[in-house]
């Protein structure tokens, strides 16, 4: 269920296995020793302090001669289950959640073919997330893995929220190579100046569909008149196309692309990705 | 087929402006899985060690010493997710909900925990606390009693509905009535604001802006003309016995309102006359006007909400 390659499957079960020992159980006092982590986490002596130190860089941890102190930090990330995304960082994300992003292919009312792209999601099962404007009154002809391989053919069914909200959800259940992303539903999750992955299948004249990947900033979390929140990623290096998932360091969709903007200044562009916040997705899949 | 694991959570907002005089034999039940309890013993200053970096001894020292708060209890099946989030979006409706009922000083905290065990339990998830609400002076000294919570278990229901679902008119009201509290610290936005949530509340819905006889026809009908706007503030034993109607007040409150709107300032006989006698000096007549804003908004939406509460209410 995994797209990673064997060394960050070993590296990324290890950060886990110490996330688990630290924050997953009660200890004596937050001060623990270094002995004991290595036993109860079986890793190696020679490995554990490099480990360590990934998680110190990530203040998670203090390490304090041979002991290690808890932070706050940590037991808020070990209870959200993403501390190996937020210590191994955006490239870790994308190598375990590019699988999951996929490009729609759909037909045009006028006719001809047009394509967004979308994501796979932990929950709801069996959802790719997209814009509305890519799938409504439109059909789905078929859904295309990163590699241009047809997964999915046509006709899929696809719920979309209200007629301002311009996100959609297509029945479809992933594939078992792939890991779904999950989507962050708190309010508060997205703060600015973050880093973030962006992940989309760009139209580029001439060029084969491909995957992008790139990264950005939070820029302006504004609010707008209708009452619902607005979200602009600044310094991503390419355009990509709607409904692709914005990823946060905890690897978690906290945003779904909505349409890009170009400035172009002294010569200079600049690109500026619009974005809706996930927690909008309660609006099409509202609490049971 | 995989066992699903629950974890025991909650979500805590502390209730800091709780009258010295509330005692509580046990959890107060305010809705389902909602209670109002006393929290002395679930908040152990210990609990919040780990979060040093993040906040000060001071402040984690004052979060184990909370009285009283609201604590929403739920069961994730996962880590955290969309069900803290749940919780997290339902405690502040709650707290707002409160606020409508009877406006304090204090401030909206979240505090999420779990429990290890039947007794222990982890802080794991909290936000601090957000700047002190620039509250009318008529509203410092207010503080909750048990009334407000009888009160506010009989409101919540419509409450939550009318957030899910509107009428939007309604919702713009309750809108503009907190954003007046939680974000706004000019006095004289609060009033152009808490003014424009007074008028989308008597609109029904339909055509602004309301005639001025139309809006006093409404305002009599929901609040009452002839209603003292200090009745039931805690702050009503300090004015003496002059009255102060919502009918006598709310032609200056337009004047006002339309003034600070077309860009002028305060009129210079409102700043410096006497509106009425406070705790410490005498309190302008404009800031009585702040507050008549501030009044008529939030007992018209209570109205609203009592005209429609009918078999919602879980008493």
């Amino acid at each position: 269920m995994s797209g990673l390659s064997e060394e960050s499957t070993l590296v990324s079960g290890q950060v886990q296995s110490i996330a688990d020992y630290l924050f997953g159980r009660p200890h004596s006092s937050d001060l623990i020793q270094l002995n004991d982590i290595a036993s109860g986490t079986q890793i190696d002596k020679t490995n554990l302090p490099r480990l360590l130190r990934k998680l110190e860089t990530k203040e998670i941890i203090d390490i304090e001669g041979q002991h290690v102190r808890l932070r706050g930090l940590g037991v808020s990330l070990h209870e959200e289950r993403c501390i190996p995304e937020f210590v191994l960082g955006l490239p870790f994300c994308l190598e375990k959640y590019r699988a999951a992003v996929v490009r729609i292919v759909v037909g045009k009312v006028e006719g001809g073919e047009a394509a967004g792209t979308g994501f796979f999601v932990t929950a709801p099962p069996n959802r790719i997330i997209t814009n509305r404007h890519v799938v409504f009154r439109r059909t789905i002809i078929r859904i295309e893995n990163e590699h241009g391989e047809i997964i999915a053919t046509g006709p899929l069914q696809a719920e979309t929220g209200p007629e301002n909200l311009d996100l959609a959800a297509i029945q479809f259940a992933a594939p078992p190579d792939v890991t779904p992303i999950p989507i962050d539903w708190a309010r508060d999750s997205v703060r600015e100046l973050d880093e973030v992955l962006v992940l989309s299948y760009p139209d580029i004249a001439l060029t084969k569909p491909a995957l992008y990947p790139a990264t950005g900033r939070v820029g302006i979390l504004g609010d707008l008149l209708i009452g619902r929140k607005s979200l602009m990623i600044s310094g991503v290096a390419s355009a990509g196309s709607s409904g692709g998932p914005i990823i946060s360091e905890k690897g978690k969709a906290i945003a779904i692309v909505a349409r890009e903007a170009e400035s172009r200044e002294e010569g200079a562009t600049r690109i500026f990705v619009g974005a809706i916040p996930s927690h909008y997705l309660a609006e099409i899949f509202p609490p049971k | 087929m995989q066992t699903e694991i629950k974890f025991r959570k909650a979500t805590i907002v502390p209730v800091s402006e709780a009258s010295s005089l509330l005692k509580l034999d046990g959890p107060l039940d305010i809705a389902n899985s909602l209670t109002f309890e006393n929290a002395e013993g679930l908040l152990k200053p210990e609990m919040f060690d780990v979060w040093r970096d993040m906040v000060s001894k001071r402040e984690r020292d004052h979060l184990a010493t909370v009285r009283f708060a609201f604590v929403h209890r739920f069961e994730s099946t996962e880590y955290v997710g969309r069900e803290e989030a749940l919780s997290d979006d339902y405690a502040y409706k709650v707290f707002l909900c409160l606020r409508v009922i009877k406006p304090t000083k204090a401030v909206f905290q979240r505090i999420q925990v779990r429990w290890l065990d039947a007794e222990k339990i982890e802080v794991f998830g909290f936000q601090l606390p957000e700047v002190w609400p620039n509250v009318p002076d008529a509203e410092v000294i207010n503080e909750i009693n048990l009334s407000d919570l009888k009160h506010l278990r009989r409101l919540l229901p419509i409450f939550l509905k009318v957030a899910l679902n509107g009428p939007e008119n309604i919702r713009h009201a309750i809108r503009a009535f907190n954003v007046g509290y939680t974000e706004l610290r000019d006095p004289t936005t609060q009033i152009v604001l808490w003014m424009m949530g007074v008028e989308a509340l008597f609109s029904d819905g339909g055509a602004l802006p309301l005639s001025s006889k139309e809006l006093l026809v409404r305002l009599n009908d929901s609040v009452g003309l002839e209603t003292d706007i200090y009745d039931s503030s805690t702050m009503r034993q300090y004015i003496g016995a002059k009255s102060y109607k919502v009918g006598e007040l709310f032609h200056d409150l337009v004047t006002l309102r339309n003034s600070l709107v077309h860009g002028a300032s305060i009129p210079t006989e409102w700043k410096e006359m006497d509106g009425r006698h406070g705790l410490i000096s005498a309190v302008p007549y404009a800031d009585v006007l702040r507050e008549a804003a501030s009044f008529i908004l939030r007992k018209g939406i209570l109205s609203y909400l009592e005209h429609n509460t009918g078999t919602d209410s879980l008493q």
